[in-house]
């Protein structure tokens, strides 16, 4: 019995050192989500949900399911108050000041990926769905990470894929 | 014949008559005339007063300026800024609109309302508490609240005059104090509400004084009478001028209130001189000489303006504060003559010192950016809509990057020519000169343009103009070109070799003589290696044919790649190609260089560039309203990629100077002499900002040793270490597309455990290595095995 064992330990160990020679390379992961802090789920969003549902919804259908915004620094937190003031203007149907508003903002933090949904938002309202297109897809850069955000940027994808090209 | 002799003869009554008749005749005719002339003098009032009264320049302001808690700021920038917009140094807490007081900590300032159909500001007093050149803090002081964001009005530019290079601004006499208009009637007119156009005694006793002198000297004129002066007829001193005004008077009172005689009158005379530029009207004066509205003038200022309505640059409390003084307070005398001032009123008022609003004058700013904003604005309106129909311009223009980049260029020159005097030039014409721009990638927002050294001695604007050969700051979009099939660890040859273009020799030479002979393309970008340039660019055409001479560069594919690539970044529209231009040979503008860089920095979109935000009009309607438009040239994959590769110019390459230069933050850059050393360039970038910058002579000549490193990066690091507000730190976003492998330096396969000199490298997803280094290979099997237990047993 105890030969036998032996064997089988010896066995084991060959077969360990035989596996061990052939290890694989080392392959680093993507490393975005260590080079970028996560984004953090901060307060939702200030402006209060429509109570009179525009023609076309400026945020998509999910307005109970506040979506999470970007980690706080000064400039972000300067360029989320643009952003709420834009999305303001944006329910108001003051689209040019909006885009203004929101081209300030990416100014003063390009990193947002907020302000381009919400640039993405306001072209389409415009009827523009090239630079709606361009906008959806740089937002979607910044919230690769963020299933919520991502999901209401699918959702906006698909309303400015519906959209019929205007020149 | 007693009877005969009373009664008239026959032919004295006839005459009698006659003359009677013509007496009738002359009288009608005369009447019939006056009464034509009034029509036509009335009609001529109707028409003038129906029309615009007044050609108003159009204004061309800044960009606002956000300030936010937290924001990092250079301090003197954003104190000269404040003074540019009008608020002046109190020296106390500030008490009214205009007014600040500056310290090491704190800035308070008392802002100017301003509206704007895009920008409100209220008045209201604020504080900025400052630490360490950053705000800490932002306080209304009215309500005690914090702000965490302050938007600053926009900076008045430059305005379009007219001919006559008037300023003037419309104000209600409806809602001026009344003693402000007492001023005026004390100093010019006090018996206006009782006359009805002229006064008889005074135009008796012009008359008189007239003959006396034998000619017209003394006016005696009423408000209504300087009107009429003013607005119907010339200034020559003539009897029938002077008739002709008596009877416009007469037919303005016929037609106005007195009420709307005062307004115009008061919208139209001429208070002196800003410099070049004629002050017209009160409003304009009130806000000139003191800094505020004219219904907020004291009644010392009110006696001060209308004492100057005379001779506006005789009394003028800047040229002559003691004239000033005296007719101000003759003035304030009369109106407590005329019961419109208490005698204690007349007493503060007199014992009020002369203090008018500190004047300095501003120096024309971004004078080459305005002419290249005035090209565009020429396709909108005509000339005469721009000097005459007050229209406001809104730019995208940072005031305080724009100062910035100007004193960064004017130093940088300076200092180039210190290093190296053989480049000191005595005629201005002649002298070294430069341009700068810089953009916001993300929208194309033209932050600031310097388009040379002097805009007095050459108005030339080199950042849109000049087309100079980019040289190596070309590269970038080469090395992008072959991207489908290259990858960062591909290995160039840098061997010296002459190339062939239609079978003539084509001698390329890497500006180090001790260049390695293989590298990679990071290497080969971040070195500008131009032998490994030509081969990255023409590889598939040399193939792995030795005889490189077979081999015709200017049908080769590479070539229409790179032309690809310079039609849709739209650097080259149209041609002619040639294989040089790989090297940059090819000229080009600046501000289209920067341009197409803003694709790297801005995720793979091409800004247009945005100078022009709005237009408004008189009355506050939009008239244009632009937005950042894109246009997406590259996959964002690629566009990091590139950023990536540059940020290895940085750090390892030929801009690796910028460290030394106190440049601690990761910076993408590219930069660019050409072969004849005739310029020096260098293109920087981040996410936040992207600037440009061109260094060299007009006519061409050589620049010796001033590269693009040793001549245009030092004033770009300048540049950049004076606006830590767009100096973040952070680096772009990986996007979907890029992976990262550990890549063995060696071999250039993917790294074992055991390879030496190993890299973090990126690729576009499905191109790096797959193969595992086998140059390397471990020897230890109980190394190997405590790695394999490592895998198998968690926490081993």
């Amino acid at each position: 019995m105890f030969p036998d064992f032996k064997k089988f330990i010896t066995g084991c160990l060959l077969l360990l050192l035989i596996g061990c020679a052939g290890v694989k390379p080392i392959t680093t992961p993507e490393s975005s989500s260590q080079a970028l802090p996560p984004e953090t789920t901060l307060p939702p969003e200030t402006t209060a949900p429509e109570t009179q549902q525009p023609s076309e919804p400026v945020t998509p259908p999910s307005e109970t399911t506040q979506a999470p915004r970007e980690a706080p620094n000064p400039r972000a937190i300067a360029s989320l108050e643009l952003s709420s003031q834009a999305q303001i203007l944006i329910k108001e149907n003051k689209l040019d000041e909006a885009i203004q508003t929101l081209e300030q903002a990416v100014n003063l933090h390009p990193g947002s990926g907020e302000n381009y949904y919400y640039l993405a938002e306001a072209w389409r309202l415009k009827g523009n769905q090239a630079q709606a297109a361009e906008y959806n897809n740089l937002a979607a850069i910044r919230f690769k990470n963020d299933s919520e955000w991502m999901r209401r940027i699918n959702d906006q994808k698909n309303r400015i894929e519906s959209m019929k090209s205007q020149p | 014949m007693k009877k005969k002799q009373k009664e008239p003869s026959r032919p004295k009554r006839r005459i009698w008559r006659k003359f009677t008749v013509a007496f009738l005749l002359f009288f009608i005719a005369v009447s019939a005339t006056a009464a034509v002339y009034m029509v036509l003098l009335s009609h001529k009032i109707d028409q003038r007063f129906a029309g615009r009264l007044w050609d108003f320049p159009s204004k061309v302001y800044s960009d606002t300026t956000l300030l936010y808690t937290g924001e990092r700021i250079n301090r003197s920038l954003l104190v000269e800024k404040l003074g540019r917009l009008g608020y002046r140094e109190a020296g106390h807490i500030p008490g009214r609109q205009g007014e600040m007081q500056t310290s090491a900590r704190v800035i308070n300032i008392y802002l100017h309302d301003f509206q704007s159909p895009t920008f409100n500001q209220q008045s209201k007093r604020v504080r900025i508490d400052l630490r360490d050149n950053q705000v800490e803090d932002i306080t209304n002081l009215d309500t005690g609240k914090t702000i965490s964001l302050l938007e600053l009005e926009p900076e008045e530019l430059m305005l379009y005059y007219g001919p006559n290079r008037e300023r003037r601004r419309l104000l209600s006499a409806r809602k001026l104090p009344p003693y402000v208009i007492h001023a005026v009637l004390a100093a010019e007119d006090h018996a206006f509400y009782q006359h009805h156009g002229f006064v008889i005694k005074g135009v008796l006793r012009a008359i008189v004084a007239n003959l006396r002198a034998g000619g017209i000297r003394q006016g005696g004129s009423t408000i209504t009478q300087q009107l009429a002066k003013n607005f119907f007829l010339t200034p020559e001193r003539t009897y029938s001028r002077k008739l002709k005004e008596l009877l416009i008077s007469v037919l303005l009172e016929f037609k106005f209130s007195k009420t709307d005689i005062l307004e115009i009158y008061l919208n139209e005379i001429y208070w002196g001189q800003r410099g070049s530029v004629a002050i017209g009207g009160m409003a304009e004066a009130a806000r000139f000489y003191f800094d505020k509205e004219a219904s907020e003038l004291t009644v010392a200022e009110a006696a001060t303006l209308a004492a100057m309505i005379r001779a506006p640059n005789l009394y003028s409390p800047y040229k002559n504060p003691d004239a000033c003084l005296k007719r101000r307070n003759t003035v304030l005398t009369s109106m407590f003559q005329e019961g419109w001032l208490t005698e204690d009123e007349l007493k503060t008022a007199l014992a009020t010192p002369l203090k008018p609003a500190p004047y300095t004058p501003k120096d024309r700013q971004a004078p080459y950016f305005m002419d290249y904003l005035t090209a565009q604005l020429m396709e909108l309106y005509s000339k005469e809509t721009l000097t005459t129909e007050g229209l406001s311009i809104y730019t995208t223009i940072d005031t305080q990057v724009q100062a910035a980049a100007k004193d960064a260029l004017d130093r940088g020159l300076t200092r180039i020519e210190t290093l190296y005097p053989a480049l000191k030039r005595s005629d201005p014409e002649k002298q070294l000169q430069g341009a700068v721009v810089v953009m916001q990638p993300k929208t194309g927002y033209v932050l600031a343009m310097v388009g040379g050294r002097d805009y007095g001695a050459s108005q030339y604007n080199r950042a849109t103009d000049a087309m100079r050969q980019p040289g190596s700051a070309f590269k970038p979009f080469v090395y992008l070109s072959a991207l489908d099939s290259l990858t960062p660890i591909s290995k160039l040859s840098n061997t010296p070799r002459t190339f062939m273009i239609d079978g003539k020799p084509w001698p390329v030479k890497n500006f180090e003589e001790d260049a390695p002979e293989e590298l990679t393309l990071r290497d080969a970008l971040a070195k500008s290696e131009n032998i490994a340039t030509v081969n990255l660019a023409f590889a598939d055409s040399f193939g792995s044919s030795p005889n490189i001479a077979d081999v015709n560069l200017a049908t080769a594919p590479g070539l229409k790649r790179v032309v690809d690539i310079s039609k849709a970044f739209h650097l080259y529209p149209s041609g002619p190609f040639y294989p040089s231009m790989v090297l940059g040979s090819r000229e080009i503008t600046p501000l289209t260089l920067a341009r197409a860089y803003c694709t790297f920095a801005a995720d793979g979109v091409l800004p247009f560039p945005l100078s022009i935000k709005d237009v408004v009009d008189k009355s506050g309607g939009v008239l244009e309203s632009r937005h950042a438009r894109i246009e997406r040239l590259i996959s964002p994959a690629k566009a990091y990629m590139m950023s990536d590769l540059m940020r290895s110019v940085v750090e390892i390459g030929t801009a690796r100077s910028l460290s030394y230069l106190g440049v601690d933050w990761p910076v993408a850059g590219k930069t660019g002499t050409t072969n004849d050393s005739r310029d020096a360039w260098f293109v920087g970038y981040t996410p936040d900002i992207l600037a440009l910058v061109w260094v060299g002579f007009d006519d061409g000549e050589n620049i010796d040793h001033a590269t693009g490193a040793r001549a245009a990066l030092p004033i770009w690091a300048d540049l950049m270490k004076s606006l830590p507000q767009y100096v973040s730190g952070e680096w772009f976003v990986k996007p979907p597309g890029i992976e990262t492998r550990t890549i063995c330096k060696d071999s250039g396969m993917l790294a074992n455990k055991c390879c030496p000199n190993t890299t973090e490298e990126i690729f576009l997803t499905g191109t790096a290595p797959t193969k595992t280094c086998t140059m390397h290979v471990c020897s230890s099997p109980i190394l190997n095995f405590l790695e394999g237990v490592k895998k198998i047993v968690p926490g081993f």
